[in-house]
């Protein structure tokens, strides 16, 4: 069987999978937790089963399928931002104080790495070429907002529980993949399509099986953590941050003595 | 192919950050949602061992030993110097790390953060952090540190005394906390 075999079949395994995780979405009620996860979920299933239809009728090569494969491809990349807000509230929206303070970060983030992609798209005149850029400069922002998301949650000492550890994890990994085979394409690297599409299929089966693992127990209860005042904020930051910095200044001391 | 390799690199980078900022930290002690951690484990520990510890690192020991011990004495003493020295900073540091973790524990269970504030904590942290290792490699050089040591540690363990008069919220005050 030749690289292209290899791919289809592979293309035909992964396709049931797909159906499998969205389906125990569906049964876990992730609509309910995670909206635009869930939504995400049932697009990738209904355009991947569209371009598998096409791909059917009219082989790989065609023109037809390419077409329908880059214009579906934004539909996934809007769909995987949305999802990945959906994490980030979640993760965050219960301590009330930080999802304020962490929005704009997150905005932040995103909209840099939006704008480096209007930059770097701006000369580019070949759908298909400027379609592949702006995808690779958007999972850029995907997995640098998740990086901010993560960071903000490690330094404050929350946990990311099960399923969006997992579910966050699987938005990772792929979109490192999408820039690592964007790259190729762009940078014409001289790596087959058969074999970036084969990559791309393995990649895609195994962000399914971590999020199909990330969703195969049940979804936890959600408590609502029980927030201080303002006002005890203000205070407690206080005390604590003039005692570390007179804690810094006795270790300057103690260096120039 | 400098920036296809730099995409590259950058995108493997991103994907190993994000499995170690998942991975769960090791001592559990981060807090689960709607559970906030018992109060005592943020207090100073090391710093009500000061006066034991400052008795123990006086260099002015070693100019009875100079006199009195041999050469492989003093080597030995002085050894022991440094490391109990290091220990002890280290410990300072973990009094430290604590006063650090009620400061974003404060944060995180408040419904609103000051952006100014918290830049301060995180900057102060950053500061301690260097300015440590910098004092514990002039430790290590054997340089005396006994009078600095001791206003640290008092700092440190008259902390848990101000936040107790501080108006800490209910969940972190419930109970006594000055160690």
């Amino acid at each position: 069987m030749d690289l292209q075999g290899w791919s289809e079949l592979a293309a035909a395994v992964v396709w049931p999978a797909e159906w499998l995780v969205c389906g125990l979405a569906l049964v876990r009620r992730l609509w309910r937790y995670l909206p635009y996860f869930a939504i995400y979920l049932v697009l990738m299933v209904l355009t991947n089963t569209g371009r598998w239809a096409v791909m059917i009728a009219t082989g790989t090569g065609s023109r037809t399928y390419s077409w329908v494969y880059w214009m579906t491809q934004p539909v996934h990349i809007l769909a995987r931002g949305a999802a990945l807000a959906d994490v980030c509230r979640v993760a965050l929206s219960p301590y009330s104080g930080l999802w304020r303070f962490a929005r704009p970060l997150l905005m932040l983030a995103a909209t840099l790495m939006l704008g480096l992609a209007a930059v770097y798209t701006g000369g580019s005149h070949w759908l298909v070429s400027y379609l592949v850029f702006l995808e690779r400069e958007l999972e850029f922002a995907v997995v640098i907002s998740l990086l901010v998301l993560l960071a903000l949650s490690r330094y404050y000492g929350m946990i990311v529980e099960p399923p969006l550890d997992g579910i966050a994890l699987g938005l990772g990994f792929y979109s490192s993949f999408l820039i690592i085979r964007d790259t190729i394409i762009l940078e014409v690297l001289n790596v087959p399509w058969p074999i970036l599409s084969l990559a791309s299929t393995i990649a895609y089966a195994a962000t399914l099986g971590i999020w199909g693992f990330a969703l195969w127990g049940a979804l936890p209860e959600r408590a609502r953590p029980v927030l201080s005042t303002v006002e005890s904020y203000e205070l407690n930051t206080r005390v604590v941050s003039d005692r570390m910095r007179e804690l810094n200044d006795r270790m300057l001391k103690l260096m120039r003595s | 192919m400098t920036e296809p390799a730099l995409y590259i690199a950058l995108a493997i980078l991103v994907a190993a950050a994000l499995v170690l900022l998942l991975r769960r930290p090791r001592t559990g002690s981060a807090p689960r949602l709607g559970r906030p951690p018992a109060p005592p484990e943020f207090f100073p520990v090391h710093c009500r061992y000061f006066p034991q510890m400052r008795h123990a690192l006086l260099w002015d020991d070693a100019a009875y030993l100079a006199g009195r011990g041999s050469p492989d004495v003093q080597r030995r003493w002085r050894k022991a110097m440094r490391r109990a020295g290091r220990l002890y900073l280290a410990g300072l540091r973990e009094d430290f790390s604590r006063l650090n973790r009620l400061g974003r524990l404060v944060s995180l269970y408040s419904p609103e953060l000051r952006a100014k504030q918290e830049t301060e904590l995180a900057w102060l942290n950053l500061r301690f952090q260097f300015l440590y290792g910098i004092g514990l490699s002039r430790f290590l050089m054997g340089q005396p540190a006994g009078d600095c040591l001791d206003q640290m540690a008092s700092l440190i363990g008259s902390l848990g005394r101000r936040l107790e008069q501080a108006a800490l919220p209910p969940e972190l005050s419930s109970r006594a906390i000055t160690p």
